[in-house]
């Protein structure tokens, strides 16, 4: 009987120790994401950390700076799937075909309170009831403004009760011309969706209505997009793509740095690229509404990939990522807004000391928590975004009036989602 | 040599039995009309042009020359603006102008000899291009933009400009015999150059380039050359609706400009399929090229890695884009960047192929000007094909992508092949555009893992 008991202990020890060794066991991940040089060094340091917590694993960081989803796809179908993809919008494309780890059942057996870590960030991630991603990086589409322009035109600063009337007030009031030239714009924006649409929104339109048709054709949508476009082309207080490419860039960000703009809307990230610009005085604030409120939450997700030999060290990795310590790596280096809420809510960030040497308007993320757009985040969402920038291209360079555009964009989407 | 490969042809390295993969090709649906493959000569004619006889040869078969390399057929000379005030001298230019309307011929004459052995080795057309004006000419004094990124060329200088461009022209053509196809006066008008990029280049508003672009035309058509505008080169995809715009809703240029030249920097399929709807709603007559690209990444590769993504990129802008030119950027490079075709070093005489030369000539040798893409489609994600013809031929010409780390094994559907033979020709991992079969049309064909294949399907007696 002792016999028995000792070949059953030496047994149960060698098994241990075999787990134990296999628990140990080296393991290689891939995780793919996008952005610039400096995001890529911000998922670095956080990578080294993780790879302190588990010195078994190893991650290798892919960084795909342009065309992300159509390399990443091609990676899939050609059976070099990363272990762990960085996924915004287009998610719900990977996950209703079966490319993504459903999470739940790991979230459960880590007893990860999603709530309490994401609040309700993480329900966008969801498809047809299961998770396919632990929310990584957050934060509203917030307003720029140049504070030494308003104090020059005597305006009150952009707050929250902002309706379109004050913001078009504002911009004439800070679009300065020298003859037909313009000198300096209220405001500028152009064709990336989260301008366009946050429009839209505030004016009580949508992109696709509560049973997920198209909803181009409503009176609020075309007002919302008469209203941005004769921005450029009526009141001429913010620029055109023809502008824009006079003045030697393509987006709103630079003409902001050398003070020819007023007020931008971008996300927090900004901070990071404005902070160290000389003499530029500026600040921050929630974006306007009009009938409504409408920003939009800008923010990405790391999900596991269905292929990935090593979910469950996949799961490590992504839960470690999204923890405190990992996250606050993002406000260290002022990367972006964490997904985390207690990160999200720690001095540390709401003082914005360590991205910011400036005292700025912080609560601005706080007050646009209740105006955040529920976008439709379909599984066509890269179509569909491909589709509305045909028509919206042709109609943000004026070739086109409004009731073709809704029309061509109803048309189109209807042609979709059939 | 073939029969090694039959073991292939069904399965896989690790002994699977594969699913075959359906390419089907339309014949009867005829796209758009090839003008042929090219390279830049932009930052290393000046240097590769002065080394030794063999290798300097070697450098510019390996390009041009249709059976020891690659075969481009277009050739893109860099009309350089004088600039030799930067920090990297392979940036630097030589200008012939000595004074307006003067020139000494004698100079970029290392570069000049690299144009005349492409000529030789199998360039039939050439894009002359000129990042700036010479710096007697601009604003700034300077061919590396203007300090604050402006414009920097006054309309009191178009029209010089433009004679200078067609007489520097009309020297390479009379006295050169190179065969000068397109002007290209204007690159990425939409960025802000200026001396700490680097390089040259020159920033123009809309009314400058349209200003450039007529008193261009004007002078060609004063000269009697048989030369047409190449423009704009747009930086991007992307922002290259509102330059089409401004362009083809001006008559005189919408009747003048032979094409419309866009860079692929940057830019997605879904951007290049916005900018494709926009052509096709409004001037849909107006052919694309695709005029520069080179994979905007740190670090060299040698490897497919990066060749399968510039495969990938061809393949985007050749179905998505319809484009009728497809032109790499620098073809030889010594930078610790995913660039070039053959790398080398800033000092010696190295030349080091990549797999990014092969895979190009995957396509550049085989599908020659003039042919006509075919439409084709596949029915694995991983697997991405090309179908070309030949007019007044039965040839059909494929070139199948395969983005997968495993071998697969096609079939195809709609190419009628009786009495036909195949050659197939792979760049992998192990192979540089080699052939590696020959013989009889067979049901299935296998292609290496990661690679990109061409198939040459023809009659026997080569038509």
């Amino acid at each position: 009987m002792r016999l028995r008991m000792l070949a059953l202990l030496t047994i149960s020890l060698l098994l241990l120790s075999i787990s134990m060794v296999a628990a140990q066991e080296p393991v290689t991940l891939r995780l793919s994401v996008w952005g610039s040089l400096s995001d890529q060094e911000a998922y670095q340091a956080r990578i080294d950390l993780a790879e302190q917590q588990f010195p078994n694993i190893t991650v290798e960081l892919l960084y795909t700076p342009d065309d992300y989803d159509q390399r990443i796809q091609t990676m899939m179908a050609g059976g070099d799937a990363p272990d762990i993809v960085q996924l915004a919008e287009a998610i719900h494309g990977y996950s209703s075909r079966g490319q993504l780890l459903a999470l739940d059942e790991m979230i459960a057996s880590a007893g990860l309170d999603m709530a309490a870590r994401f609040g309700t960030n993480h329900l966008q991630y969801q498809y047809e009831g299961s998770q396919y991603a632990l929310p990584d990086r957050g934060g509203a589409m917030i307003v720029y403004y140049n504070t030494d322009m308003f104090d020059a035109a005597g305006l009150e600063y952009p707050n929250a009760s902002w309706t379109w009337e004050n913001f078009l007030a504002a911009a004439q009031a800070l679009t300065v011309r020298e003859g037909d030239a313009v000198t300096q714009y209220g405001f500028a924006a152009g064709g990336w969706w989260p301008w366009w649409m946050s429009f839209i929104y505030q004016n009580s339109g949508a992109v696709l209505d509560e049973s997920g048709a198209p909803a181009f054709n409503s009176a609020e949508a075309a007002e919302a997009l008469q209203f941005y476009n004769d921005l450029v082309y009526t009141y001429e207080v913010a620029p055109s793509p023809e502008d824009y490419a006079n003045l030697g860039t393509n987006s709103p960000d630079p003409l902001f740095a050398q003070g020819k703009v007023a007020m931008i809307m971008t996300g927090f990230w900004n901070i990071a690229s404005l902070r160290d610009v000389p003499d530029l005085n500026w600040d921050i604030a929630p974006v306007w509404g009009n009938t409504a409120r409408g920003t939009v939450a800008f923010g990405s997700g790391l999900a596991i990939t269905s292929s990935s030999a090593h979910p469950e060290e996949a799961f490590q990795i992504i839960s470690f990522l999204t923890d405190e310590a990992a996250q606050t790596v993002i406000v260290e280096r002022g990367q972006d807004a964490p997904a985390n809420v207690a990160v999200l809510n720690s001095n540390l960030f709401l003082s914005g000391e360590t991205f910011a040497n400036r005292d700025i308007y912080m609560e601005a993320f706080g007050e646009s928590a209740d105006a955040i757009i529920a976008l439709p985040l379909i599984p066509q969402w890269n179509e569909m975004q491909s589709v509305m920038s045909a028509t919206l291209d042709e109609y943000f360079l004026n070739a086109i009036d409004t009731q073709t555009a809704v029309e061509q964009l109803q048309a189109d989407l209807e042609d979709l989602l059939q | 040599m073939w029969f090694l490969l039959i073991p292939l042809l069904a399965f896989s390295g690790n002994g699977q039995a594969q699913n075959v993969i359906t390419i089907s090709v339309d014949t009867a649906d005829s796209r758009q009309t090839l003008d042929g493959f090219g390279a830049s000569g932009a930052w290393w004619a000046q240097a590769v042009g002065r080394w030794s006889d063999d290798n300097r040869q070697r450098v510019v078969d390996l390009l041009f020359n249709p059976t020891t390399g690659i075969g481009l057929t277009i050739f893109r000379y860099n009309i350089g603006g004088g600039e030799q005030n930067l920090v990297d001298p392979w940036r630097m230019t030589e200008t012939f102008e000595t004074g307006p309307r003067q020139y000494d011929w004698s100079r970029d004459a290392n570069a000049m000899w690299v144009l005349r052995a492409a000529r030789d080795a199998g360039a039939t057309d050439v894009v002359v291009f000129a990042n700036s004006p010479p710096g007697r000419l601009t604003i700034s004094g300077r061919a590396a933009g203007n300090p604050g990124g402006s414009s920097n060329l006054t309309p009191e200088n178009f029209d010089d400009f433009a004679q200078y461009l067609v007489d520097i022209t009309r020297h390479l053509i009379e006295d050169e015999h190179i065969p000068v196809r397109w002007i290209s006066p204007i690159n990425e008008p939409q960025w802000d150059w200026q001396p700490s990029k680097g390089q040259e280049g020159a920033h123009y508003t809309t009314d400058e380039i349209k200003g450039v672009l007529l008193a261009l035309q004007s002078a060609i058509d004063e000269s009697d050359l048989d030369v047409r505008i190449s423009t704009i080169e747009a930086g991007e995809w992307s922002s290259a609706s509102m330059y089409a715009r401004v362009l083809f809703e001006e008559p005189q240029l919408a009747q003048a400009l032979d094409h419309f030249a866009v860079h692929s920097y940057w830019s997605s399929a879904a951007e290049k399929q916005t900018f494709v709807r926009f052509m096709e709603r409004h001037y849909p007559d107006v052919p694309l090229w695709m005029s520069e690209w080179t994979e905007m990444r740190e670090g060299r590769d040698y490897g497919m890695d990066s060749a399968l993504v510039m495969a990938n990129v061809i393949h985007d802008d050749l179905t998505i884009g319809e484009v009728t030119s497809w032109q790499y950027w620098i073809a030889v490079s010594k930078y610790n960047f995913r660039d070039g075709l053959i790398y080398t070093r800033e000092y010696g005489e190295r030349i080091e192929p990549t797999k990014r030369l092969w895979v190009m000539g995957n396509y550049s040798r085989f599908v020659r000007p003039g042919a006509v893409r075919l439409a084709a489609a596949s029915d694995h994600d991983a697997v991405r094909a090309t179908a070309f013809q030949i007019p007044g031929t039965e040839a059909i010409t494929l070139v199948v992508i395969n983005n997968s780390r495993d071998p697969q094994t096609i079939a195809l559907d709609g190419i009628t092949a009786a009495g036909q033979m195949t050659s197939m020709y792979s760049t992998s991992e192990a192979n540089d555009l080699a052939q590696v079969y020959s013989g009889a049309v067979r049901q299935t064909y296998t292609l290496e893992a990661s690679s990109v294949t061409t198939i040459v399907f023809e009659s026997e007696s080569g038509a």
